[in-house]
């Protein structure tokens, strides 16, 4: 194999025994030979910098990269309020990180410089092919993330990643990139001899009427069917919603579904603030006059999607003779609707590509994956209540 | 609830149902070309939405106590986790130290206080705190002692919790406890110890996205209820641990002072032995003298000794010789006492031994017309200075023929045991009274019996016998009934 990934998991409640015992159980299983990176997915139960002491306590070389997370998914199972660690070991990959800060500020700006800096750290011989970021899942907007990562990678370059999560806190969420920041996007470009397929889908259906999005501004729905956004909310509760942590609730249970022109499917979007005129803030860019939907999770249509998302890539990679890992990204959206069947979604992953393979993955509070979504119609964005799965082959 | 799209034909349609029961099906083309062609439907789609609101509103309530379920299985097992640290320390401190900030966070709460109230001066402390730097847990514990009569004295008073979330509840009061913890949502439980309300937990959250529940409740209450069982265990250990060292101490203390007391007593008893030998040398030489000067006078070589005079010379002769024999044992005792005397271990035939003593003694026994039986169970050879050893026998069967009437029965026995060889002197004597068993091995006691007024002795036999029995690592007793006779046995150990 040339690639050797050593995961290691603890939930340990204190935080650098947490990142220690981690990082020792990953190192161990690459045989203590050295990183050239690390992916870290921390609960945010923890005190992210003292795991990340923890872990550079065991490893001191390579990069550190990754994000904070309600769920860490790994082929041996998924683990809520712990601490992954993913140590890679390859003689074929190059892995450049980069980092772009100040979402809030410049979304598109920051996902330029992450690229940026990732690009000028590959050797010119290496040919690129995926770029995996990780976000904060709180602020900024992760439609214009990837449009300045776009910008410089093009349309068509293999993009998948997750918003980084905080326990449905809706506080802070974490990046890092050997440090631990906010408001960040970190990402790291993989390069070598390596193919890429990836899938996505979610499987929340639509319930109710439509409503037209009559006034909208980038990521902000600021009325539908020519009133204040929040009050579809109001009738479908039939109640007054008292503050914005009830509208995030019932958001990630009940968030809107965009109908993508000339197909079936629905882009999901997740209100996460309140704007001063009654205008729902959502994590990704809307488009006006289009209908909107209050969409309903289904566990058997989740786990559908799941498994049709593993058919495609399954039927993409058949050309090629191995698996060497699978990036998993999972909303935890889908985790509170599946509860105790998270478990069949990672069956099917498993049953799908192997029981062997190593998976590296996390619950998000929202998914990147491009360009494989909605390529015929030329619409890549940020996604939210998806199980997004890339597989990397040989 | 279930949504499920089913294509049938060219159409999709949409199935909105509850087990078998369809609530609502829309074909999603129909709806789409109704929509196209302006064709009002407000019928029907009104009739979808209130189907939609009623199927949310049971998926909310159905999600909300999967959600209440969640966190109150994670509460558990986390509390159950720190029982299982808890119980492996008897230290407060320690204890405190599992009070993690990923432990509070993991239980749904972003703060977390524990204080305990001072017995005597009801001062609140706060003995650790998540989510607050040192500034703020120093103006909360100043804040806390300086108001001591507001919501929390109700607290100590009624053992009760209080819930406090801003969003919810709208109490004045309460409020400025939020203001003080710095929390939008807090939940504070007494701590109970020894039976009543020492201090308090605080648990309190900054986000207030999670409404505060009965589950939450119910898990602070565990939490509480372990610390504070944690914290009684703890001192009641402190107290048992202290109480230990203190006798611990005490016995350390008594053992050095009887240890000084033994080597006081061991100096004294080397400065009689010392007295002892040195007095009995002394008397040896006039002793000598006087016994010499009276062997001359009666063997008349200075002149005819009339009767009168010779019969007054051989008492002075007699007891010149008993007095010599005092002495001599008095010097024997002092010298084995300080070591001076080394037994001259050897193989020795224990035959050989009482074949000797038996010959010694015969003429005593026979006088008084005393039986003497020999029962030897063992022929074995022991380790043993056998001039000792004779001395002892000579001295056990000296007493067993002085305190036992004419035609009375002496037996010497011997018998292997496992790590030595127990030889007893049996008599059919006077015996002993009981309250003088322990004391007939001192030196000069002599034990009361009307019986034994005429015997003479020094009170200096036993004691030498029970030296020299030491000297050989051995153990001597008697075992005696008054009236009936006296057994003395004593044991040699195989290897010395």
């Amino acid at each position: 194999m040339s690639t050797l990934i050593g995961c290691g998991i603890s939930n340990k409640l204190d935080s650098f025994s947490a990142g220690r015992d981690a990082a020792e159980s990953a190192y161990l299983k690459v045989k203590n030979r050295p990183s050239d990176i690390i992916i870290v997915f921390i609960s945010s139960i923890f005190e992210q910098e003292n795991v990340i002491r923890g872990i550079r306590s065991v490893i001191t070389d390579g990069y550190l990269i990754g994000c904070s997370s309600d769920g860490i998914i790994t082929r041996e199972g998924l683990f809520r309020n712990s601490v992954g660690v993913f140590t890679f070991y390859s003689n074929t990959l190059s892995f450049s990180p980069g980092l772009g800060k100040a979402l809030k500020r410049n979304s598109r700006l920051a996902g330029s410089e992450a690229t940026k800096m990732a690009l000028s750290k590959v050797a010119s011989d290496r040919k690129k092919q995926a770029f995996i970021i990780f976000s904060d899942g709180i602020t900024g907007n992760g439609s214009d993330i990837l449009r300045g990562i776009q910008e410089l990678l093009g349309t068509g370059f293999p993009i998948i990643g997750g918003a980084a999560s905080d326990e449905l806190h809706f506080q802070k969420s974490y990046q890092y990139l050997n440090h631990v920041y906010n408001d960040s996007v970190a990402g790291f470009l993989i390069s070598g001899d390596i193919n890429v397929s990836i899938g996505t889908a979610h499987g929340w259906l639509p319930i109710g009427k439509p409503h037209k999005i009559t006034k909208a501004r980038a990521n902000t729905i600021k009325e539908l069917d020519k009133k204040p956004a929040y009050t579809v909310y109001e009738e479908y509760l039939e109640k007054k919603i008292d503050d914005l942590k009830e509208l995030r609730r019932f958001g990630i249970n009940y968030p809107f579904g965009i109908k993508i022109k000339e197909t079936n499917e629905y882009l999901i979007r997740v209100p996460v603030e309140l704007d001063e005129d009654g205008g729902l803030i959502l994590n990704g860019n809307v488009p006006e006059d289009e209908d909107v939907y209050l969409m309903i999770g289904n566990k058997d249509a989740a786990l559908k999607m799941t498994k049709s998302v593993c058919e495609k890539i399954s039927k993409e990679i058949s050309r090629y003779s191995n698996i060497e890992f699978l990036i998993v990204i999972s909303n935890i959206a889908r985790y509170r609707l599946l509860r105790i069947d998270a478990q069949k979604e990672l069956d099917i992953i498993k049953d799908s590509f192997g029981e062997d393979i190593p998976i590296i993955g996390f619950y998000s509070y929202g998914e990147y994956a491009s360009p494989q979504i909605y390529e015929s119609i030329k619409w890549f964005d940020f996604q939210n209540h998806t199980i997004t799965i890339a597989a990397f082959c040989e | 609830m279930q949504i499920a799209t089913h294509i049938y034909g060219l159409t999709l349609l949409f199935i909105i149902s509850v087990g078998s029961i369809i609530l609502c099906y829309i074909e999603a083309t129909k709806l789409k070309k109704y929509r196209e062609k302006n064709i009002q439907l407000p019928g029907l789609l009104n009739q979808l939405d209130e189907q939609a609101k009623m199927i949310i509103k049971t998926d909310l309530a159905l999600n909300k106590i999967q959600e209440e379920l969640d966190k109150k299985i994670t509460g558990l097992s986390t509390l159950h986790e720190l029982g299982v640290k808890i119980s492996s320390t008897f230290n407060i401190e320690e204890l405190f130290g599992f009070i993690t900030p990923p432990f509070i966070h993991k239980l749904g709460f972003s703060k977390a206080l524990i204080a305990i109230k001072d017995a005597s001066s009801k001062d609140i402390a706060i003995k650790t705190s998540i989510g607050y730097s040192n500034e703020e847990i120093k103006e909360i514990q100043k804040e806390l002692n300086l108001n001591k009569d507001m919501e929390l004295s109700q607290l100590f008073k009624k053992n009760k919790f209080l819930l406090v979330d801003r969003y919810s509840q709208k109490v004045q009061k309460e409020d400025v406890l939020s203001n003080l913890f710095k929390v939008e949502s807090f939940l504070m439980v007494p701590l109970i110890i020894k039976g009543s309300a020492s201090g308090f937990i605080l648990m309190g959250d900054v986000s207030g996205y999670s409404k505060l529940t009965e589950g939450d409740v119910e898990v602070v209450s565990i939490l509480a209820t372990q610390i504070g069982t944690a914290i009684e265990n703890t001192m009641l250990y402190t107290e048992l641990f202290n109480s230990h060292q203190d006798l611990e101490q005490r016995v350390k203390e008594r053992t050095l002072e009887l240890a000084r007391l033994n080597e006081e007593l061991n100096r004294l008893n080397r400065i009689k032995s010392d007295f002892v030998s040195a007095v009995s040398h002394e008397l040896r030489t006039p002793l000598t003298s006087i016994k010499g000067y009276a062997s001359i006078l009666m063997a008349g070589k200075l002149g005819e000794v009339p009767p009168a005079q010779k019969e007054r010379l051989e008492k002075i002769n007699k007891h010149a010789d008993n007095l010599t024999h005092l002495v001599n044992n008095l010097l024997d005792i002092a010298r084995i006492e300080s070591g001076k005397i080394q037994m001259d271990i050897k193989d020795v035939a224990i035959k050989d031994i009482i074949d000797s003593v038996v010959d010694i003694i015969t003429p005593q026994v026979k006088e008084k017309s005393i039986t003497l039986k020999v029962n030897l169970k063992t022929l074995s050879s022991i380790k043993a200075d056998p001039g000792q050893l004779e001395r002892v026998f000579i001295n056990l069967l000296g007493n067993a023929v002085k305190f036992t009437p004419e035609k009375g029965k002496i037996t010497i026995s011997s018998e292997e045991k496992k790590d030595c060889v127990e030889f007893s002197v049996e008599d059919t004597g006077i015996g002993i009274p009981k309250d003088a068993l322990e004391k007939i091995f001192e030196e000069f006691y002599r034990a009361e019996n009307a019986l034994d007024q005429n015997v003479k002795g020094t009170g200096l036999g036993l004691s030498l016998v029970k030296k020299i029995i030491e000297a050989h690592k051995g153990k001597i007793w008697v075992e005696s009934e008054l009236g009936k006779g006296s057994k003395f046995i004593f044991t040699i150990p195989k290897s010395i």
